[in-house]
């Protein structure tokens, strides 16, 4: 047996061990920490596939974003009933069992089929590394992203806005906002926030930057950003606030307008629909989308309209 | 790289996921089950993609990872609306699941 397909059977079953903890672990609170530490084995999956834009993309939004976005849901059920917080297991269902066992059989037939296909050598992928010179862009995927299907990721953002939009609607009436700190101050907290904030700023515009040429780009970075946002809230820094400034409601539409503006300047000048950009605007186009992408989930996090800065 | 070893653990997630979302009477837990079949779907997606032929090294089809990448940020945005949701019902109605008869798990 090759060290190759030991890594592979390795971080396979690490995943199929997770899953199975989230679906059965005791209580929800392991069951949403199993699915974090699934989302992390899903980023070495796709490292070990060859693939870190996905890596990337799956510890910071699979993983990172998810994972929070769960656990401040689950301590407002706590809020809301302390008994949510105890420990219970699944009932266990043979006939669930035999419906889940005949879909995995299903999917594993198609999964094995499908790579096993002939591929057609024209195909869309060839041409977007055939063409990608003609962008400027280094990395395909950003290319794929940015320009070739531009029109899907700026839909993509509008889901997204949507998202924290219908979450507001639903929740505007229940006033059950996150308590941004437990109202103690940890010596410790304000050090460590001066040391990771910052990083986690570089981190985030470092991604951004070399997405243009290698893996990397807004989506990573913004939720880079998200985690830095709800570093603040935890720690008292930022508070949840019951009124968006206007400031801030520029912010979150930013990387929809910058979009949009990229897609229609072509017009203006007569070349077309989201003609390619330059390197420089989409560079630009991103950082504005990676801002909107932040605050957005940080404010998904919180779950009120608004955040503002609290003096240290 | 072993895509069949990747394909059969990517199956297996899909029914651990679909098993768990069948038995789970908490709408979280549902949640988080479904999260575990998207992760599972979108493993499948890029493992049914193969590297173009005639560059360096192989490199991986990039639609794919486009489409993928986009389906994450998809999966959040939902994720995260119908946490919403679910707080809203449950403050609502003190209700985790949606049939009071499951509520099994709370």
């Amino acid at each position: 047996m090759s060290a190759g397909l030991l890594i592979d059977l390795s971080l396979v079953l690490m995943l199929v061990g997770l899953a199975l903890q989230v679906v059965r672990g005791h209580g929800l609170f392991r069951g949403i920490v199993f699915f974090v530490a699934f989302g992390l084995a899903m980023a070495l999956a796709w490292a070990r596939l060859g693939v870190p834009d996905l890596a990337l993309a799956d510890a910071a939004i699979g993983a990172g974003v998810t994972g929070a976005l769960m656990l401040a849901a689950f301590r407002r059920l706590v809020e809301l009933d302390p008994a949510q917080a105890r420990p219970t297991v699944a009932p266990h269902s043979p006939l669930a069992l035999a419906i889940a066992l005949l879909a995995a059989l299903l999917v594993a037939v198609i999964g094995l089929t499908t790579i096993g296909l002939e591929h057609d050598p024209g195909r869309a992928g060839g041409q977007v590394l055939e063409r990608l010179p003609e962008t400027g862009l280094g990395n395909p995927v950003t290319g794929v992203l940015l320009v070739f299907r531009g029109f899907d990721t700026l839909l993509e953002m509008v889901v997204l806005l949507a998202a924290l939009l219908g979450a507001r609607i639903v929740t505007a009436g229940d006033r059950v906002p996150v308590r941004a700190a437990s109202g103690e101050v940890l010596p410790l907290v304000g050090s460590l926030r001066a040391i990771v904030i910052p990083l986690t700023l570089l981190v985030a515009v470092h991604l951004l930057i070399q997405g243009a040429d290698d893996a990397g780009g807004a989506f990573q970075a913004g939720a880079v950003l998200a985690a830095a946002g709800v570093l603040l809230l935890l720690s008292g820094r930022l508070v949840p606030s019951e009124r968006a400034t206007g400031m801030l409601r520029f912010a979150l539409v930013l990387g929809i307008a910058a979009f949009m503006l990229m897609a229609w300047w072509p017009i203006m000048q007569g070349r077309g629909l989201l003609a390619p950009p330059g390197k420089g605007t989409i560079l630009a186009v991103e950082a504005a989308m990676m801002l909107s992408i932040g605050l957005t989930l940080t404010l998904l996090f919180s779950g009120s309209a608004g955040v503002r800065a609290e003096p240290s | 790289m072993n895509a069949e070893v990747f394909v059969l653990g990517a199956a297996a997630v899909f029914g651990i996921g679909l098993y768990g979302l069948l038995i789970a009477g908490h709408l979280m837990r549902k949640l988080l089950a479904l999260n575990l079949m998207v992760s599972a779907v979108f493993l499948l997606l890029l493992l049914a993609s193969e590297p173009i032929a005639g560059t360096i090294a192989g490199q991986p089809d990039p639609l794919p990872q486009a489409l993928i990448l986009t389906g994450i940020v998809i999966a959040v945005s939902t994720t995260a609306f119908a946490l919403a949701l679910m707080v809203r019902y449950f403050a609502r109605t003190g209700q985790s699941a949606l049939d009071p008869d499951s509520a099994d798990d709370d």
